[in-house]
């Protein structure tokens, strides 16, 4: 077993040949660790066994997801991303060109929730004809060509009504394009008139497959890439921390007074198969949080429980509701650095301008309207898109615990959860001692807890 | 006051083009509810949408287990979140109706599936949203063929026996929760399915789906209101634990309650 190292402050990988190069690619990265990484294959879900590490500045156990209850302490609050998970690899048909592609949806850019017309996504060319297409989708992404002659307004043709007008180009990156669902006339040009949502989820569904990475080899349904928790389908890629969690462990929590409350946060595509593109993203992605889920929080804060997001996509919006918040402070010259009980202050305030029901006696932060920079506010909560990006030194305010995959040393995900640990060097250690355990990667594998403080 | 619960709540309908289901979405639409609903045939789905242009038609045969998660998203991503689910959507299995003797193993699983396997896996996938939310309501369409021994009604028979049970057991489990569960006999009607069992049936001896329809709707407003109620009250403790509870003051002709939730029960 190869082991991680820290090369010049990044952490790198020792790779081992690349002689068995079928078995386990790894698209997502250049450097080829498969060999080293193990990965979980199988579309395990919901299982209680899973390897559970839990990380802490004064050291780490190895545990199972099974005694997360026993880990966390009464009061907590485990927060959990309700997104479903879509097929959002499409295959089509330039109407123009007549050459099949692949549409993978990278993130949905319709100012609305629930709306999911508008999309940023990547286009491969699909080779083989269509009988042989799944060929093409089990080739590592890096290896995918783009497609030979692509123009603006053209409309790739996914069935006989619903086709995806090209609305942009990138123009470095060909292969990144922006997209709107639109319907199709019988002579392949578009029509103007609107197609709703039900029409656009039904042919996403229809004709769309789950995107799956080369390393897993077996085919997924559409179930494996669901969460108990899957209500509103805004994900591309699936919530994975969620993946393992069951009713019986949320009874379990719940049991131990720690309650279980979500917030919806549309997970992008990771990878595309260029790393000069991949270092773009995340791209900014839709998330809502309700006002129950924020009191939940700050009554959670106020008796000094633990806010625990299951999954970066929890602590994505969240820390982005904040980042907000904080932007509002700034505005309001309150320019002190923060203290702990700031956190509810700003929370407090928030709650009561938005929704009058918080019990704060004295207004710190106005907020000028309803309407904040990043976000917009409704009856229910908060609707956001988020653009934050992590990096090793980020600050994270809400969040007190994170759980979360085993990540690759390289990913930008490996920076998230090194900034949330605050410990680089001892992550790596211990990953590498996950790993002598035999802990595996990737949407099916393990699991870290992050209790930082 | 009950006659606006159903004011913007969303509601699934499984089976909706036909029968009862039929008569669920245009009196629950009327009503002011967000109805989807899923049947098999696309001429009845775009015969419903044309009468009823706010519903939202999803094709796709209940039995099949590739639809669920597919039927769920449209279900979260249209309505937004679920309600009431009406498990209604039903089959007798191949007729003329077969003694079980005659019956293969394929067709009593294939009544099974759309009966049993189907309703339960559309229970779990809007489970996320019912228990996140804390509310909700399963509605299950049962039949007196649960208990009783009809001859020739065992394929169905058993499904909706199971059915009940399913009702039962689930809500047992969830019964620290504020989902309510109940299984409904809406007697012998004048439907599609019943001139398929039985042919020659007398139409005058059946009843007619839309008043059925009227009956359910108001049997569910007032458990709700009582429901409301008693929480007003708050803590009132639940002592009835029949399985057979008194359903006449709610529910007229051979209508029944073949289950409910223990604090529905105690109501009835």
């Amino acid at each position: 077993m190869e082991e991680f190292s820290l090369i010049n402050g990044h952490p790198k990988v020792n790779l081992g040949k690349k002689d068995k190069p079928k078995q386990t690619q790894l698209n997502t990265q250049k450097l080829l660790i498969s060999d080293e990484v193990p990965i979980a294959h199988k579309s395990r879900i919901r299982d209680e066994n899973t390897n559970l590490m839990v990380f802490k500045s004064e050291g780490q156990s190895f545990r199972k997801l099974f005694h997360l209850p026993e880990i966390l302490s009464s009061n907590d609050l485990v927060i959990v991303n309700e997104s479903a998970t879509l097929p959002a690899s499409l295959i089509g048909r330039n109407s123009r060109t007549l050459e099949a592609v692949e549409i993978r949806l990278a993130a949905n850019i319709d100012q609305k929730l629930r709306s999911f017309k508008r999309w940023k996504a990547i286009i491969f060319k699909q080779t083989g004809n269509e009988n042989t297409s799944s060929k093409s989708l089990e080739l590592p992404t890096e290896e995918r060509e783009e497609p030979s002659d692509l123009k603006e307004s053209d409309i790739v043709l996914l069935s006989s009504t619903v086709g995806l007008k090209v609305l942009e180009i990138h123009d470095t990156f060909k292969r990144f394009i922006t997209v709107e669902f639109v319907k199709v006339l019988k002579n392949g040009k578009w029509s103007s008139q609107p197609i709703t949502a039900d029409e656009v989820l039904g042919e996403i569904y229809r004709s769309g497959k789950l995107i799956r990475y080369s390393y897993i080899e077996e085919e997924l349904s559409l179930w494996d890439h669901q969460t108990i928790f899957s209500t509103i389908p805004i994900s591309v890629e699936p919530p994975s921390a969620a993946l393992q969690l069951s009713w019986n462990l949320v009874k379990r929590l719940k049991d131990r007074n720690i309650s279980v409350v979500s917030l919806l946060h549309s997970a992008g595509l990771s990878s595309t198969g260029s790393e000069e593109l991949d270092a773009f993203f995340p791209l900014p992605e839709k998330y809502f949080i309700s006002f129950s889920t924020i009191k939940n929080i700050l009554e959670t804060k106020r008796r000094g429980g633990k806010v625990v997001a299951v999954g970066t996509t929890v602590l994505r919006a969240l820390e982005s509701l904040f980042k907000e918040l904080l932007l509002k402070r700034a505005e309001n010259n309150v320019d002190e650095p923060m203290r702990k009980d700031d956190i509810i202050i700003l929370l407090s305030d928030f709650l009561e301008q938005v929704d009058g029901s918080s019990s704060s006696t004295q207004v710190r932060v106005k907020l000028t309207d309803s309407k904040l920079q990043g976000i917009q506010i409704d009856s229910n909560g908060v609707f956001g898109t988020t653009r934050i990006k992590f990096q090793e030194n980020s600050s994270f305010y809400l969040c007190d615990a994170l759980l979360t995959g085993m990540h690759l040393p390289n990913s930008s995900h490996f920076s998230l959860i090194a900034g949330f640990s605050q410990d680089k060097d001892n992550l790596l250690k211990a990953y590498n001692k996950a790993m002598s355990l035999g802990y595996t990667w990737h949407e099916f594998g393990d699991l870290t807890l992050f209790l930082p403080k | 006051m009950t006659d606006t619960y159903w004011k913007n709540k969303n509601v699934v309908i499984t089976g909706g083009t036909s029968g009862l289901g039929k008569e669920l979405v245009m009196q629950l639409i009327n009503k002011g509810a967000n109805i989807l609903t899923v049947a098999r045939d696309q001429v009845k789905l775009d015969k419903l949408k044309t009468e009823i242009p706010t519903v939202i038609i999803v094709k796709g045969d209940i039995s099949d287990k590739d639809l669920i998660y597919r039927l769920s998203g449209l279900i979260f991503g249209t309505l937004g979140g679920v309600d009431v689910l009406i498990n209604n959507a039903s089959y007798l299995g191949i007729t003329p109706l077969k003694s079980l003797n005659d019956t293969e193993c394929e067709d009593l699983e294939q009544v099974l599936q759309t009966n049993l396997l189907g309703p339960f896996r559309l229970t779990k996938a809007l489970m996320s949203k019912l228990i996140l939310q804390n509310s909700g309501l399963v509605i299950n369409i049962s039949s007196d063929a649960a208990v009783q021994a009809y001859p020739n009604w065992g394929s169905y028979s058993v499904s909706k026996a199971a059915l009940d049970q399913l009702t039962r057991i689930w809500s047992e489990e969830l019964k620290d929760t504020e989902v309510r569960f109940v299984s409904l006999d809406p007697g012998d009607m004048a439907t599609p399915m019943h001139f398929d069992a039985i042919p020659d049936a007398n139409r005058d001896e059946l009843y007619d789906p839309k008043d059925v329809a009227v009956d359910l709707i108001q049997f569910i407003e007032t458990l709700i209101s009582k429901s409301a109620r008693k929480s007003d009250d708050s803590d009132n403790q639940v002592n009835s634990k029949s399985d057979e509870p008194n359903q006449s003051n709610y529910l007229t002709g051979s209508r029944k309650v073949r289950y409910a939730s223990d604090e529905w029960r105690s109501f009835l």
